[in-house]
């Protein structure tokens, strides 16, 4: 018996410090497992975005908001500037089709609330005069923002650990059961037990396995996302860009985007961002490839092609490192989060993709005051027993 | 894709010493290494190296270097020079960037790995100030570059590099006002330790560097005196008029080709931190994959060259260009040769550091 508590988070990401953070904030007992070390999973090879306009209308994009405001007083309860940044995003466009599906789609994030319009060719390239020729316009939000996953999950941990949160490493979960008193039980390779009524399973990509421990089910599949990392160098344009080629194939199905096959093999898609260290971090691919987080030659190689043809200066920047993280997929792309239906206190907060830095906060608040007793009706369809019906397939 | 038998990354002491090896045995070796020119360190070791005749004791560094490559031409060794490594993917296919224009994939049967080490650098208000830097760079400014980095110098600790570089940077001109050690004794040899000493520098243990002040480069520094726990005693803070702090904190293994090949790492404190585990061989746990030199633990120049014949013969034998005896006769040769130099009072400790990540059950 390793120690008895409230509430046993497990995975130590972004998302699982977050809960643990905001649950130890409201008296909870907290331990949070990790099966590896501190920023070992996809929080710690991940870019830094807090990204509006790639979300639908809709509780994504709802989230967000709350998300922001929620880092913003995070900078002050956790006394760093956790390299927050608000340098703005823009989506380029790079023919009347993409324009046509932008133009609805920003008109529809205008109605929800979101700062953001399309800028013609001439007020694009006055923000990013180091563009290639091939984009005809793009759209523009200044509310686009970063923040620094390593300085946010390291804060997390520590004001969460003064306030009495555990945080342990190196052990993975192996065992989930309930005991005589209706606790939960969950044993590690360490062969330590910790008990808890309340269990949050946050382990992103692998947050399918560990409900199974568990009897419960989430579908859960690992994306690969490379993506490598420049040196330092002078700013780039002003803001922050993504291209449009994949959002408009994700906002309109059967939208013929022109790729190669390795493009498709790769699921690539642009994402440009600059560190608070003045480096940038260049997107991203998004492959099928199980638990393989290794990079790739292939997957580095289509990066950087795609970012000189892209960004024509670049072709003069070095690149010093590439990471790759696997993001936790959810069949409908939206992540889960909820209290597992027949099981009481059995929880899941996972499955966000691309999404865990700029969703974690709200998450982790969301989650906490779930636990605590508060319902958030918008919830619902948030909620793990939306998949039910494939549960039982499955089984 | 091209082929080669042996790529052996780095062409420093380990890596040239482990490419003539694998060649003298037979084996096609390209070597590669991402400077302009071959050597590594070698060419700025402009004093006598220590140990016995059979470690060219008595010679000096860039004397040894004009040997290695004289020889490597003469065995016809492909050399690539301005050759970045920049990844290994599937155990044997090595990533070179070369002269910052071409990529290209080479496929190799045996990767030995020779990257060396990096200074570790020390933090503290004014450190990114001009003028402060490693210890290292600065014996390549005076050594290889003939230039002074400064008149007034902060050697900021006692080690062999700190000390040699002190004594080198009195040779070249500079006036090293003094040298602080963080630790309660110094570190370096006696020998180079007591010329710097006879040279009127001062000595300041239980010292370190607090502050370096100036607006566009380094006017000044303070140092302060630590207590037992390291921590500064206020009020014994002295303030030293120099224009260059030195930092010679240590070297930690440049790891991350191996790392980022799948080698298993290790952690071993005395040999610099972070090293892939090897066997007695110098394999790692990636069969095609060796190492030799300060990759596998920071040691210096004459054990890097031992452990690059032991790489170099291993990855031969291991492709079948010796037989078992010959391999056995010259990898023990090679072997007793090591022990020697990790002998005595530096050397027992690295050689029983050594001996835990050898003798280290995998995984």
């Amino acid at each position: 018996m390793a120690g008895s508590y409230d509430v046993i988070v497990i995975g130590g990401g972004i998302i699982g410090l977050s809960c643990g953070y905001y649950l130890t904030k409201q008296g909870k007992r907290v331990a949070v497992i990790e099966a590896g070390g501190f920023a070992d999973g996809a929080s710690g090879a991940c870019d830094d975005m807090i990204l509006f306009q790639s979300k639908k209308p809709g509780i994504n994009l709802e989230l967000a908001f709350e998300s922001l405001e929620l880092y913003k007083s995070l900078v002050g309860e956790l006394d760093d500037s956790l390299g927050f940044a608000n340098y703005g995003g823009m989506v380029l466009i790079q023919n009347q089709q993409e324009l046509e599906v932008m133009e609805e789609f920003v008109t529809q994030q205008q109605s929800y609330g979101l700062d953001v319009k399309i800028l013609d060719r001439k007020e694009m390239l006055r923000k990013q005069p180091f563009l290639s020729d091939r984009f005809i316009a793009s759209t523009y939000s200044p509310m686009d923002s970063q923040a620094y996953p390593f300085a946010v999950m390291h804060k997390l941990s520590g004001k969460g650990r003064k306030l009495g949160m555990q945080v342990i490493h190196k052990s993975p979960v192996t065992g989930i059961e309930k005991d005589g008193n209706g606790d939960y039980r969950v044993s590690t390779g360490q062969n330590l037990t910790y008990t808890a009524p309340v269990v949050v399973n946050a382990t992103g990509a692998w947050a399918g396995k560990v409900a199974a421990l568990a009897g419960a089910y989430v579908p859960m599949e690992p994306r690969r996302g490379q993506i490598i990392i420049t040196e330092k160098v002078p700013a780039v344009g002003e803001t922050n860009l993504w291209t449009a080629k994949y959002l408009v194939s994700k906002l309109k199905s059967g939208f013929e985007i022109d790729s190669t096959e390795e493009e498709k093999r790769l699921g690539l898609g642009f994402a440009f961002t600059r560190t608070e260290g003045d480096s940038y971090l260049i997107g991203s691919t998004r492959e099928s490839v199980g638990y393989d987080k290794r990079t790739t030659m292939e997957g580095i190689r289509a990066i950087i092609n795609q970012a000189v043809s892209i960004v024509p200066v670049l072709k003069d920047v070095n690149f010093i490192r590439a990471i790759a993280g696997l993001r936790p997929a959810t069949p409908d792309g939206k992540m889960i989060l909820g209290e597992h239906a027949g099981m009481k206190g059995f929880y899941t907060a996972a499955g966000h993709e691309g999404d865990g830095i700029s969703l974690a906060p709200i998450t982790g608040k969301l989650l906490a005051d779930m636990v605590c007793g508060t319902t958030d009706a918008r919830l619902g369809e948030l909620s793990p027993n939306r998949f039910a019906k494939d549960a039982k397939e499955v089984s | 894709m091209e082929e080669r038998e042996v790529v052996v990354i780095g062409a420093g002491p380990a890596g040239l010493s482990a490419a003539l090896e694998a060649a003298r045995a037979g084996a096609h070796v390209l070597l590669v290494d991402e400077n302009s020119k071959p050597g590594g360190q070698l060419f700025k070791q402009i004093h006598k190296f220590f140990g016995s005749h059979e470690h060219r004791a008595g010679v000096r560094g860039i004397d040894i270097g004009t040997q290695l490559l004289e020889e490597a031409e003469r065995l016809d060794i492909e050399v690539w020079l301005d050759a970045e490594a920049c990844g290994i993917f599937n155990t044997t296919d090595v990533w070179i960037v070369r002269n910052k224009e071409k990529s290209v994939t080479v496929r190799a049967k045996r990767i030995i790995l020779a990257t060396g080490a990096v200074e570790n650098s020390v933090n503290f208000p004014g450190w990114s100030l001009p003028g402060v830097m490693g210890a290292g760079a600065a014996q390549t400014m005076i050594n290889l570059h003939r230039v002074l980095p400064g008149q007034k110098i902060l050697m900021v600790g006692s080690g062999n590099v700190g000390i040699i570089v002190s004594y080198q940077l009195l040779q070249a001109g500079a006036d090293v006002k003094a040298v602080v050690e963080a630790a309660p004794r110094l570190g370096g040899y006696g020998v180079h330790t007591a010329k710097v000493r006879r040279a009127g520098v001062p000595f300041y243990t239980s010292h370190t560097v607090l502050e370096a002040r100036g607006t566009d480069h380094v006017e000044s520094a303070t140092i302060v005196q630590l207590d037992d726990k390291w921590k500064p005693i206020p009020g014994t803070e002295k303030e030293l008029d120099v224009d260059t702090i030195c930092i010679a904190a240590g070297l930690t293994p440049l790891v991350e080709l191996a790392f980022a090949a799948g080698c298993e790492p290790l952690y071993s404190p005395l040999l610099g931190g972070m090293v892939p585990w090897h066997d007695r061989s110098m394999a790692t746990s990636i069969p095609t994959i060796y190492l030799a030199g300060d990759i596998s633990g920071v040691e210096e120049a004459s054990t890097a060259m031992e452990e690059g014949r032991m790489a170099g013969l291993s990855a031969a034998y291991s492709l079948g260009y010796v037989d078992r005896e010959t391999y056995a006769v010259g990898f023990d040769a090679a072997e007793k040769r090591m022990l020697a130099l990790r002998s005595g009072m530096f050397g027992q400790k690295r050689r029983d550091a050594k001996a835990a990540i050898v003798g280290h059950s995998r995984g």
